[in-house]
């Protein structure tokens, strides 16, 4: 059964002409997409680094001039580290408090709940992250202010307290934030706790482990990557937020993401908007290229 | 009844050579099995003659016509999958009707064909169900008579059985074979499962690295393996290794004789037994006596019981394991740790490559 | 433990409905200054038809959100198909080039938007703001439809085409119908991304053009009034309900591949 070995080299040629013309397929296939993202996004955010090098946008006639000033801002304008600081601070505060009411909601959804009325309470818990985030913050003013809902219900138990309003503080900004995604850390908590197999906590409870140490030692530890990468996806955006702070805020509600809004519809100052822009995402760059390396990609492309 | 010719295949994968210029013939009418470890290049060469993959050199040809550049969809093939990929938005009844179809066979001859095809199958009066409201024999069975139905040049089945369990295996086993028969489709059909290829196929080709070490009817390659390789994959072997003498081989265990023709005296030579033909000598009965042309001291080392038959896993002086496979008849098996003779005759050693 | 648990996460749902329960509440009230007890009333509703600026935003916000959906369907499917079907080098990347789009937070791809259309010539507008919600939602078009071609196996189109189809026929016979569930599905979420779309339109709206947050953030910044309570109740339903459908859809497409 041995057969010559030759083939005519035509024929062999003529079958490999097909991955060529499988190229040009996947290239078309891939091209519109990928060129409106260059469009849009790509040469947009290449466009703004270079204006961020800029002594003045180059409108009109003015010459162009090359400087790292908009990057020394924080030298040069102290207040601006203040500023910073503040965008810090709401989202450390915003992601722990999430962490802290999330963690347990999540574990709650996976565990105590079965079947049908979890999938149901899983929905209703993700819904209002897909509604829209500006309708519900402006919600919020109308609980939190003098006069609103807290202060109606608090004079209904306590007629003689005086007014409150938490309205344009410090922390109906972080109400404003944990309610806007507290989903997001119950959402991949939940992911965690419910590949938690009931085996090892049977397991650890036949070894005599009860329930305080079970919840220390094991369903905190695999919970953990829903926890880190909750709280990346929290951090990351809440640092960037600009209408929470602006609308229930008020003039506490100076930012990082009012500081940049400002410069493009404010003060017209682009290359320092731009600078300021790119320093978030430096920093934000920084915490993804961190987490990638302590998370599985799993838990990111969730 | 179509011959399929495979003339030099070649085919890489980002530089992993997985077909190294395979040849192979196979025969109008029957059944061959492309029989190997996975990563041997069988299923490769299945989708190689079927159309799917392109070769990277040589050529397929279908009754002499060379086909290698013809595309799947005109190669008229049936193909049976590992996964049987059943349309799940079509009943069984559209499944089945499809390729017909495609064919321009509509109307009351499709319908007629279809149900010939499933009744074949043996799935009359499961025509309006989907894939999922079918079990996987049943599944399967469609799977088959969607293949068969267009009476295409060769069925090719890949690894068909594999995701069944074992006792619709061995049925669907016999089904196959009937069905096969019926149709008399030339067919190729890959499985990594020995005791599958020696029960259905008409031939084997036994597939290592990208080659055909041995191709015949499954009692010749059981019999007469030619290569450690096949003797060792199809079936299990014991191997004796030594230089050739007159009359013989010598090992570290003394001489073994075989009937084969053996190479040069000074040689090195390999045979291989099968376990079933080596005994135990009872030392009480006029065994003892028997002409076997071999015999050899050994050491029970551990016995395995399978109801009909038991294996006795041995050491023989030089430290080397003999496995021995011996029917259940007699009452007496040996016990662990004793030392017994074994016996078995010049006509079972076969000289392979080593 | 379990009760616990139960009560616990009515809590936590009822704090997240809490607010959203008094904008709805707050749309039905007759006061215009939020005084409660409440008083039922259909005004503000009433109003807002005749309310020019918020109706041609709202006409603008479906506009674009259905134009959004009709060009990121496609586009995000095509892409998609070589992502997920296609060998090539660079897979990867491009994968990977989906990321930014979602991760950065908007208000950068907003002013870079901005600073680009503006330096461009391409300016403000319905258009600007077209393209900037079309690329937005093309990443996650891509997410949801690859993920649908991810349950459907490789081997019934060759399966298809051993039985003679062309390679065209076996895509329109077997792989698109199966497949039609999750692009459903990605262009709902995408009309749903255009329309709750706020931080990029803000960016690329002007001031005679834009959109239903665009046009609701200038009222809240302006001063309260009752009528944005109840374009938002009207705006609240309409997302809820497409993300019900989606969730159905995905749900479905999702079971239907598996088996």
């Amino acid at each position: 059964m041995q057969l010559e070995a030759n083939v005519p080299r035509a024929e062999a040629s003529s079958s490999r002409q097909i991955p060529a013309r499988r190229r040009w397929t996947t290239a078309a296939l891939l091209a519109p997409a990928y060129g409106w993202l260059t469009l849009a996004v790509f040469l947009p955010l290449s466009a703004m680094l270079f204006f961020s090098f800029l002594k003045a946008a180059p409108f009109g006639a003015r010459p162009l001039q090359l400087t790292l000033d908009n990057y020394l801002a924080f030298i040069r304008r102290p207040y601006l580290v203040g500023v910073a600081w503040t965008s810090i601070e709401i989202g450390l505060w915003t992601t722990g408090l999430s962490a802290l009411i999330g963690l347990p909601a999540a574990i709650a959804l996976a565990r105590a709940t079965r079947g049908r009325s979890q999938q149901v309470l899983f929905l209703l818990v993700v819904l209002p992250f897909w509604t829209n985030g500006l309708v519900r913050v402006f919600s919020w003013t109308m609980v939190l202010r003098e006069g609103g809902v807290l202060d109606y219900a608090l004079h209904l138990v306590a007629p003689t307290a005086p007014p409150v309003s938490l309205l344009y503080s410090f922390p109906a900004i972080v109400i404003g934030l944990v309610h806007a995604y507290l989903p997001y850390m119950i959402l991949t908590c939940y992911l965690s706790a419910a590949a938690i197999d009931e085996a090892h906590i049977e397991a650890a409870r036949s070894l005599g482990a009860r329930t305080p140490v079970i919840f220390a030692k094991i369903v905190l530890p695999l919970c953990l990557p829903g926890l880190i990468s909750g709280s990346i996806l929290i951090f990351v955006p809440v640092i960037g937020s600009f209408m929470e702070p602006r609308i229930l805020g008020g003039r506490v509600g100076v930012t990082m993401g009012t500081m940049i809004e400002d410069q493009f519809v404010q003060a017209f100052n682009w290359p320092l908007g731009a600078a300021l822009a790119f320093t978030m995402l430096g920093v934000v760059l920084v915490i993804f290229a961190v987490s990638s390396r302590v998370l599985p990609a799993r838990v990111i492309a969730q | 009844m179509v011959r399929v010719e495979a003339r030099s295949i070649g085919k890489s994968y980002g530089g992993v050579r997985v077909l190294d210029r395979v040849s192979a013939l196979f025969q109008p009418g029957l059944l061959t099995s492309l029989l190997g470890p996975s990563g041997s290049g069988k299923t490769t060469l299945l989708r190689v003659i079927g159309g799917f993959v392109a070769p990277d050199e040589g050529e397929i040809r279908f009754d002499g016509e060379n086909v290698t550049s013809v595309p799947l969809w005109r190669r008229n093939v049936g193909m049976v999958f590992q996964s049987y990929a059943l349309f799940p938005h079509m009943t069984v009844q559209q499944n089945v009707v499809f390729g017909l179809n495609r064919r321009g066979v509509r109307g009351e001859t499709a319908r007629k064909e279809t149900a010939r095809a499933l009744e074949m199958v043996r799935l009359t009066g499961f025509e309006a169900r989907r894939p999922k409201e079918l079990s996987g024999g049943q599944q399967q069975r469609v799977a088959l008579a969607r293949a068969i139905v267009t009476n295409p040049r060769v069925l090719l089945l890949d690894e068909p059985l594999s995701a069944l369990d074992r006792r619709l295996r061995q049925e669907m086993q016999i089904e196959l074979r009937r069905i096969q028969r019926e149709s008399g489709l030339t067919t190729i059909f890959v499985t990594h499962d020995q005791e599958e290829a020696l029960t259905l196929a008409d031939s084997v080709a036994i597939l290592d690295r990208g080659k055909i070490v041995q191709e015949g009817p499954p009692g010749v390659i059981y019999e007469r393996p030619r290569t450690r390789f096949a003797a060792s994959f199809l079936g299990d072997a014991n191997f004796f290794t030594g230089r050739v003498i007159e009359g013989g081989i010598a090992t570290a265990t003394g001489v073994v004789r075989t009937d084969d023709r053996l190479p040069a005296i000074g040689a090195n030579a390999t045979v291989a037994v099968r376990p079933e033909k080596m005994k135990i000598l009872d030392e009480a009965a006029a065994d003892v006596a028997a002409p076997y042309g071999n015999r050899l001291a050994a050491v029970v080392s551990e016995i395995v019981y399978a109801g009909a038959v038991s294996t006795v896993l041995l050491k023989s002086a030089d430290g080397s394991q003999i496995k021995i496979l011996t029917q259940n008849r007699e009452a007496r098996l040996p016990a662990p740790g004793e030392s017994v003779t074994l016996a078995w005759s010049a006509a079972h050693c076969v000289l392979i490559d080593a | 433990m379990i009760a616990l648990g139960r009560t616990y996460l009515l809590a936590i749902i009822a704090f997240l409905y809490l607010p959203i329960a008094v904008m709805i509440a707050m749309a039905f009230n007759d006061s215009a200054l939020y005084t409660l007890p409440i008083q039922p009333s259909l005004r503000w509703f009433a109003a807002l038809a005749s309310d020019a600026p918020l109706l041609s935003a709202t006409r603008n916000s479906l506009l674009i959100a259905a134009a959004t959906s009709a060009i990121a369907t496609p586009l995000g499917a095509m892409a998609a198909l070589a992502l997920e079907r296609k060998q090539f080098r660079g897979r990867s990347l491009l994968r990977l080039l989906l990321l930014p789009p979602i991760a950065i937070p908007w208000l950068i791809i907003g002013t870079a938007m901005l600073v680009f259309f503006f330096w461009t010539g391409i300016g403000r507008g319905l258009h600007a703001l077209l393209i900037g919600h079309v690329a937005l939602a093309i990443p996650y078009v891509v997410l949801i439809v690859g993920a649908g071609l991810q349950t459907l196996r490789a081997d019934l189109e060759e399966a298809a085409m051993s039985l003679g189809s062309t390679p065209i026929h076996a895509f329109f016979s077997i792989t698109l119908p199966l497949w039609l569930p999750s692009v459903v599905a990605a262009a709902l979420f995408a009309f749903a991304v255009s329309l709750d779309q706020f931080v990029i339109s803000y960016f690329l709206s002007t001031p005679g053009v834009s959109t239903l947050p665009v046009e609701i953030y200038a009222s809240i910044r302006k001063g309260f009034t009752p009528e944005i309570n109840a374009i938002s109740t009207i705006f609240l339903a309409v997302s809820s309900a497409l993300i019900l459908i989606f969730a159905q859809l995905s749900q479905l497409g999702g079971k239907r591949g598996s088996r």
